[in-house]
């Protein structure tokens, strides 16, 4: 996609304290950063206050960036997934996780499955030939920012118990993504 | 696994902490491994790729039009005053860690009238750089008197007159002291700037402008 080329370009000149580069940067990435900022915190307020923080940490990383080995678009979703967790394990204490909005199963539409890119048929081919409840659960971390308290009471199984499942599940979905 | 030499608690950490899994102190021990941790950092961005595509899925959602400007103001500082853009402001409320000048020198060369100083330290890094300069001669005096020089970095010293846009003064020695005579138009404005230091790749700035970390400010004494 040449507007994944064009964000790079503009990271790199951000890097180079470029505002008009960092202006349009924005333009191009924030709806899909706060998207994501929205469906890990559920709430427009703290997304907010996710976005501030993950564009003033693109600012101030954008000259490292050629190093991380990181493609633009995944660095810029890592900066948004970490700095929502982090809220979200912060403001999580004491929280109900049941009525948490994100507890319903989610998955691909496949109708659209003919959009999707071939990065996305992988990962969704991979996921699928776990059991359900193991992909779900790759899916809620991801997506949601479930921690392994959440989606062991999720999945009434002890902590021990969620951490072997995702250890074998991670291991096999390697195996599938390296094939 | 024959693609990485990682075992597999290694690549279950790496997955981990991609998914955001590990909790705070783990994550960021991680994270101290990841700096000095080749197959470790690869890893983790081998994961992060491949779970990426999952948040195609994620609805775009259009943030309030107010942000934006908030953000920039956040990162520039206040907005452009009618003298210009005033970079001293943009050092004092931006993130660099500064400390402001001791008032101690360590020099101890004869003093004519006319000198002026700043002794600029970061604490953080041990680092602690002095600038002394002669008006009569119009020599500047640049000394690291702490601080190791970091592999590929250099940290090279700016002079900011109020209004206007810093001007690089060169590279602090990696270590000891070097002088260099300043050009009148610098030397006129010596008494009144403050002076920045700035973490820039080895060499200096590409640009002409500070593009790394500032990592000290100091205004300069008549001393």
């Amino acid at each position: 996609m040449s507007n994944l080329l064009q964000i790079e370009m503009l990271i790199g000149r951000v890097g180079l304290n470029d505002r008009d580069a960092f202006s349009r940067l924005y333009d191009l990435t924030a709806p899909k950063l706060f998207g994501i900022a929205i469906r890990v915190l559920g709430n427009q307020a703290e997304a907010e206050d996710v976005l501030q923080d993950t564009f003033i940490k693109v600012w101030q990383g954008a000259s490292r960036y050629a190093v991380n080995g990181l493609s633009p678009m995944t660095w810029l979703v890592a900066i948004t997934r970490n700095t929502a967790i982090d809220k979200l394990r912060a403001r999580r204490q004491g929280e109900d996780i049941a009525d948490h909005p994100g507890l319903a199963d989610k998955r691909p539409n496949p109708e659209a499955a003919a959009l999707q890119s071939d990065e996305r048929r992988r990962i969704d081919a991979c996921l699928a030939q776990l059991e359900p409840d193991r992909a779900a659960a790759v899916r809620g971390a991801y997506l949601d920012g479930y921690s392994y308290e959440d989606l062991s009471k999720r999945h009434n199984v002890p902590l021990n118990t969620m951490r072997t499942w995702l250890r074998r599940s991670l291991l096999s979905l390697r195996e599938c993504l390296s094939s | 696994m024959s693609d990485t030499s990682l075992n597999e608690d290694d690549i279950n950490l790496a997955a981990e902490y991609a998914l955001g899994l590990l909790d705070g102190e783990n994550a960021r021990l991680v994270e101290a491994r990841l700096n000095l941790d080749e197959d470790l950092r690869a890893e983790v961005v081998r994961w992060q790729e491949k779970l990426v595509p999952l948040a195609d899925d994620v609805a775009l959602v259009e943030p309030p039009a107010r942000l934006k400007g908030v953000i920039e103001r956040k990162i520039y500082g206040v907005p452009v005053t009618k003298a210009g853009f005033s970079f001293l402001r943009f050092l004092t409320i931006g993130g660099a860690v500064a400390m402001l000048a001791l008032t101690v020198l360590w020099f101890t060369l004869n003093r004519d009238t006319g000198d002026y100083a700043a002794v600029l330290a970061d604490a953080g890094r041990g680092l602690k750089v002095e600038a002394v300069f002669d008006q009569d001669s119009g020599t500047l005096e640049v000394a690291r008197l702490s601080g190791p020089e970091l592999p590929g970095r250099a940290v090279e010293l700016w002079l900011i007159a109020e209004g206007a846009a810093p001007v690089s003064l060169g590279l602090v020695p990696a270590a000891g002291g070097a002088s260099v005579t300043l050009p009148a138009d610098l030397a006129a404005k010596f008494a009144s700037a403050t002076l920045a230091i700035s973490d820039e790749p080895t060499g200096g700035s590409p640009t002409g402008s500070p593009t790394g970390a500032v990592l000290a400010t100091a205004v300069v004494q008549e001393i």
